[in-house]
């Protein structure tokens, strides 16, 4: 068994586990984007990661295994901020509703169909 | 002389009065600079700080690899900042979505190509506030 530190308190999780499966197991939620169950963690969005400490920055708790003696803060004042950037850059990026109309029986739908 | 950038462009410059600092990677680290490949690059007088920065984010943006935010979009985003600031047009809410950026790829860049640039935008608002500020009206 591991013994981490989350968020101030001990905790005992099996070996094999990533740093967002355990988190998982005992409720903490940390926000991610790129992750999904069916897929290999792919550590690109960077919204999970998560402050560890010893290590240099912060770490995505999506694809980080968890190690024997980490002391893991999943809200931290640094992680939450660092958080709101890589979000603030889709809202630029992501128009807030489509600029066309992807029906299927849409007049773009039928001559994207015909090229 | 304006600066001279050791190893760059994606680490940090090193202003006329830390010239004599000695070249080593520990001596140069601690003032925000580095080794990196080696090369030298010295800046004179007529060096525009803020054009500079707009030139490294667009060579960093442009060789970014893709995979992490901060650097796939915060690049790009921090040449824009600049891009607009020369122009006239960037204002104190534009500087702080800058050092906002700066902080996500120091902190959360998946590689050395974003915090590298960190380590230079870093060193520039830390050297060159005075060029810096007065963009952002």
């Amino acid at each position: 068994m591991l013994q981490v530190t989350i968020n101030g308190q001990p905790r005992q999780f099996s070996a094999g586990l990533t740093i967002n499966q355990a988190l998982r197991q005992i409720a903490i939620e940390v926000p991610t984007l790129c992750h999904d169950e069916r897929i290999q963690p792919y550590g690109s969005c960077r919204l999970c990661t998560v402050e560890v400490k010893g290590f240099g920055g912060l770490v995505t708790a999506c694809n980080t295994q968890l190690r024997d003696g980490m002391e893991i803060l999943t809200h931290s004042e640094t992680v939450t901020g660092v958080r709101k950037t890589p979000s603030a850059c889709w809202r630029k990026i992501i128009p807030p509703k489509p600029s066309r109309s992807f029906r299927k029986n849409s007049s773009t739908a039928t001559s994207a169909n015909t090229a | 002389m304006k600066g001279v950038i050791i190893g760059g462009p994606i680490i940090g410059m090193i202003p006329p009065h830390l010239i004599d600092t000695q070249l080593g990677f520990e001596e140069l680290a601690a003032i925000g600079a580095g080794v990196g490949h080696g090369g030298v690059v010295a800046f004179d007088q007529n060096t525009s700080i803020p054009a500079l920065v707009e030139h490294v984010f667009s060579f960093g943006a442009y060789e970014s690899c893709g995979k992490c935010t901060p650097c796939r979009s915060g690049a790009g985003r921090i040449e824009e900042l600049f891009t607009n600031a020369l122009a006239g047009d960037a204002t104190k809410a534009d500087l702080q979505e800058c050092r906002d950026l700066v902080v996500a790829l120091k902190l959360a860049s998946l590689c050395g190509h974003g915090t590298g640039l960190a380590r230079f935008a870093e060193s520039i608002l830390r050297y060159y506030p005075t060029e810096i500020e007065p963009c952002f009206k």
